[in-house]
């Protein structure tokens, strides 16, 4: 299935069913939030009962996400010690017939589980009778997208790169740089890939010329022209396609050493290798003590989506960084070059092109990435807005989902609901909880006047809502502890006070969720409600 | 993890559906019963606040805990409640209860099993004014010099004022005029055979007296202003002249036949001769009729009659005439026909304070209890209280008690009530002597029959954050404020 993810020129039903969807998010946000405030004024009672009942639905989805929280983190700290190489080495056995070490061998228990779960990954890969190539055959293909981002910003990644553990003589980089970018920045770039020529096989600056025409100025456009030019590369070198793994990196990118070692090895155990895309988890702390408190948690939180996304393979969406099988890249014709949420849209491409057929595994593997910053901390609240107002731009990849589901006869109908359901709840709650939580829910009781305020309702809804609340500081409770097992490591000697003070910015959180999570939501959604278009912000990055 | 996380949602959706409309329905007053038929029952809740705390009983039963206290899951119908503190009476009420409804007494006051005044200042005091604001005193020894001090409450401080000084013989105080919500005061002086008036000013250094006569004018005058403004108004004979005091400045505006004044905001409101109701700016400039009916104009206002007129907001007036007549734009427009010498909004501009000599009583601007019948009824008013020689009643407590200075006792009625009335008697006071009810201090100043200026604590001062619910706008009514 193709052509589902085209959004221009398109008449008769398919341009009313792209415009209904484009409209709907929005409508229903804004209806939610209207609605209550309305309900508040007119009808106190009814607007505290739906109150309550968004309250007990959110504190389930605080127990259900902490819970998944937990777990995911447990599932990162199994791996943390793990040899990607010698599970590599153990891959490749097992396909030659060869046994492979058994769990017993472990003593630590995070070790003997990872071993355990690696051993059920095995059986699962000889079971499906989809036999991997050697690791040895695979090349990994890196494009880094560089618009405004310097040598500064650029290199730790590229050094990051260059230490792998995974041999580097089957490492290519490209720098897909912007035609339209700053001389200093094109030159910094060039000036890269000779510094770097020696680390991996082949590192290129590739110019994407501006005003392509059917392109946007948007990342996708630039990482797409930089795919092809490394498919022409790839073919006249006869690499086959299948045997390579394309990671799009965005440029403030730290991997690990272990990080190609890690995603080769999730490849390979993959029996639907070529049918899908590899997640890591983003932790946005390169620069995490350089920036205000409210953009710590913020980020943080982001992270913590992606923790808890990763327990759930089945609706994961490729975000930010990410790596998929090349030869999938090259037959759903590489990132979409109009869109803004190209690292979401990508998914979606590759999802309707194989009419289902395609996932998300993800990776029990962080990749560090900055954290907006800026000079001042009104710049940064600007910066962070302008970033998340984009990400939530990624409301564009709903009507083309709903459009191609429509379209497709062979995806299962209890699995377009799953995924429809799944990405609309994620956008109207992104645009909407803040406000209720914040504000709205507040308003029936202190606007309270009339009949409303002599009824029971009046004052047992609010006791109500603090055991509701409290319950849910379990919850949050949980959330700190992890987001400092998540920090990175501090040797300073104000180590113990900035972790003391971090657990205490979480109190922020009543005012960052409306401004700077549900505000640009919002205010995503009103744009492409009213047809408008955004352009691609690339996040200034600064160190 | 994806069974998992499978069980866990489908278990989370059985939660939520099982839990979420239980915690509806116990929001909504509803609660299991199993010696009920249906085993659920309708409930409501008594919502309690006292001022000093004060543990709970209800039916006989004691709660351990105390207020403020909501008590909910109460079957309908009436709760015997009783809020008990060592040195303070117990406080024992009827409650009724309905289904689904709050019964809220959210300003009790626990009264002291005896009232012990405090001095602040030894006397002999011969005359005390409470100020416009209510939260200062001019306290006056006549003999054998007239001598003025201004007592501030809240710091407990007396300031001595420069005695107005006369060569034609002794002064004496024949009247203090104030204005509602304002700090300043005109005194009206004889110093011999003449009149003389005196501007009150709180100063950053204490207050100040300046002497206005000059700008005033001799004789009887009605004068009026708005809050702090630095314009007064003086009336005498048809003539309104708009004073300036700090610039030495009167100015008489051009307005005849003036029957009547008031002020709001920047606009003044006056009665003209043919009883037309109109507003114009301060300077006179701009007049306007905004009431216009002859007819109805000379059934209220009569003729020649001078009126004061007070406003609630924009769009409710009172007229109060010399003879104690009390009128309003408000229906039933005629809201008392003579003897009204003092009246008083409570906090939340709904009701009016009334007093004549012998009777206090309360008018409820927007009576709950009174289903629109054929004829509008508007306005109702309660006589609630029958007195010797009533010298003042206020507001207390957030207009949850009145006081009433009562010849010479000072009593405090309460209204926090869904029964009667209660009557407390606070203290006795030296005869013809004012006092002064501030609800910023919460204590009741008088002065004592020894002559010396005493307090009573009425209301304890909050000792730690009171978290309660928002001030209602509107409670669970309590039916018509019944009489004593």
């Amino acid at each position: 299935m193709s052509g589902a993810l085209e959004r221009r020129g398109l008449e008769g039903a398919d341009a009313v069913l792209q415009r209904f969807f484009e409209i709907l998010p929005g409508a229903v946000s804004w209806t939610m939030l209207v609605g209550i405030t309305v309900l508040s004024f007119t009808k106190p009672a009814v607007a505290v009962v739906l109150i309550l009942a968004f309250d007990f639905y959110w504190l389930l989805r605080i127990f259900y996400l902490t819970l998944f929280l937990a777990l995911a983190y447990a599932r990162l700290s199994l791996d943390s010690e793990t040899d990607w190489i010698a599970r590599l080495e153990d891959v490749d056995a097992a396909v030659r017939g060869a046994a492979s070490r058994p769990a017993d061998e472990e003593t630590a228990f995070r070790k003997k589980q990872s071993r355990r779960i690696h051993g059920k990954r095995l059986k699962e890969l000889l079971a499906s009778g989809s036999k991997p190539p050697p690791s040895s055959r695979i090349h990994h293909l890196v494009i880094v997208p560089v618009s405004k981002e310097g040598r500064e910003v650029l290199e730790p990644g590229l050094a990051a790169l260059a230490a792998q553990s995974f041999p580097k003589e089957r490492i290519t980089v490209f720098l897909a740089v912007e035609e339209r970018a700053a001389p200093d920045v094109r030159a910094g770039a060039e000036a890269l890939t000779r510094d770097y020529r020696n680390a991996f096989r082949e590192i290129r600056a590739v110019l994407h010329p501006d005003g392509i025409e059917g392109e946007a100025r948007v990342k996708g456009a630039n990482v797409a022209f930089a795919a092809r030019e490394a498919a022409a590369r790839l073919a006249a070198q006869g690499i086959p396609f299948e045997d390579v793994i394309a990671s799009c990196l965005d440029a403030d990118t730290v991997v690990s050493a272990h990080y190609m070692a890690c995603l080769t090895y999730h490849f390979l155990v993959c029996p639907q290798r070529t049918r899908a895309s590899f997640q890591p988890i983003p932790v946005y702390h390169n620069n995490l003590w350089k920036v205000p408190p409210f953009a710590r948690v913020l980020e943080m939180g982001s992270s913590f989506f992606q923790l808890i996304e990763a327990t759930n393979p089945e609706k994961l969406v490729t975000f930010s960084s990410h790596s998929m099988s090349f030869k999938a890249l090259v037959e759903v014709d590489y990132w979409p070059v109009d869109m803004i949420s190209d690292d979401s849209a990508i998914f979606w491409k590759a999802y309707l092109h194989y009419d289902g057929d395609y996932r998300v595994v993800p990776m029990n593997m962080t990749v560090s990435m900055d954290v907006v910053a800026a000079d001042t901390w009104w710049q940064t609240a600007r910066n962070l807005y302008k970033q998340k107002r984009r990400w939530a731009w990624g409301a564009e990849n709903f009507p083309l989902m709903m459009r191609g589901f429509l379209r497709s006869r062979r995806i299962p109908l209890g699995t377009k609901i799953e995924h429809a359901v799944k990405l609309f709840e994620l956008h109207i709650a992104w645009a909407t909880w803040g406000f209720i939580l914040s504000f709205l829910s507040w308003l029936p009781v202190l606007l309270a006047r009339g009949e409303f305020s002599g009824t029971v309702l009046y004052y047992s809804a609010p006791r109500v809502t603090a055991v509701i609340w409290n319950l849910a500081a379990v919850g949050f409770a949980t959330t700190t502890v992890i987001s400092l097992a998540l920090l990175p490591k501090d040797e300073s000697p104000r180590a113990l006070l900035r972790k003391a003070l971090f657990a205490l910015e979480w109190l922020a959180t009543p005012l960052v969720l409306p401004f700077l999570t549900a505000l640009p939501a919002l205010d995503a959604q009103t744009r492409l409600m009213f047809g408008r278009t955004m352009e691609f912000w690339v996040t200034d990055k600064k160190r | 993890m994806i069974f998992l996380r499978k069980t866990v949602f489908f278990l989370f959706v059985l939660i939520y559906l099982a839990l979420c409309p239980a915690a509806i329905f116990y929001a909504l007053g509803y609660t299991w019963d199993p010696h009920h038929p249906f085993r659920v029952v309708k409930t409501g809740l008594i919502y309690l606040v006292s001022a000093p705390p004060a543990a709970v009983r209800i039916d006989g039963r004691d709660l351990g805990r105390t207020t403020p206290s909501i008590l909910q899951n109460l079957a309908p119908g009436d709760h015997a409640i009783e809020l008990s503190l060592e040195g303070r009476k117990t406080w024992r009420e009827k409650v009724p209860v309905e289904a689904e409804k709050a019964t809220v007494l959210h300003k009790i006051l626990l009264f002291p099993l005896r009232w012990t005044p405090e001095r602040q200042i030894e006397g002999p005091w011969d005359a005390v004014y409470p100020l416009g604001n209510n939260e200062a005193l001019l306290l006056v020894r006549d003999k054998p010099e007239l001598e003025l001090f201004y007592f501030d409450p809240h710091k407990s401080r007396v300031f001595g004022l420069e005695p107005p000084l006369s060569a034609s013989g002794p002064s004496r105080i024949v009247s203090v005029r104030t204005a509602p919500r304002s700090s300043r005061a005109v005194l009206e002086i004889r110093q011999g055979n003449e009149i003389r008036w005196y501007g009150l000013r709180p100063g950053l250094e204490g207050p100040e007296l300046e002497d206005w006569t000059d700008l005033i004018g001799e004789g009887e005058a009605q004068i009026d202003w708005e809050e702090d403004a630095d314009t007064i108004f003086v009336w005498r004979e048809g003539s309104l002249t708009r004073v300036v005091p700090e610039h030495r400045h009167a100015e008489r505006l051009p307005l005849e036949g003036v029957r009547g004044f008031g002020l709001k905001g920047k606009l003044l409101y006056y009665l003209d001769k043919a009883g037309v109701l109109r507003s114009a700016g301060w300077d006179g400039s701009g007049s306007r009729p905004l009431f216009d009916d002859p007819v109805l104009g000379e059934f209220l206002f009569g003729e020649g009659k001078f009126f004061l007129i007070r406003f609630l907001d924009k769009n409710t007036a009172l007229f109060w005439d010399e003879r104690g007549e009390l009128l309003s734009n408000r229906l039933p427009y005629r809201f008392v026909k003579e003897g009204v010498e003092g009246f008083e909004w409570d906090a939340a501009g709904r009701r009016l304070l009334i007093r004549q000599k012998g009777l206090v009583g309360v008018l409820d601007l927007v009576p709950r209890d009174d289903p629109r019948g054929f004829f509008e009824r508007g306005a109702k008013l309660a006589w609630i209280y029958r007195g010797r020689r009533i010298r003042d009643a206020r507001w207390v407590y957030d207009g949850s008690h009145i006081l009433v200075h009562d010849d010479d006792r000072l009593r405090l009625i309460d209204l926090e009530t869904y029964g009667r009335p209660r009557l407390e008697e606070i203290a006795t006071t030296r005869r013809g002597a004012a006092s002064l009810w501030s609800e910023k201090t919460g204590k009741l100043y008088f002065i004592g029959p020894s002559g010396g200026l005493d307090a009573v604590e009425v209301v304890p001062p909050k000792k730690f954050l009171d978290l309660k619910f928002p001030d209602q706008k509107k409670t669970k009514p309590k039916g018509e404020v019944q009489t004593l």
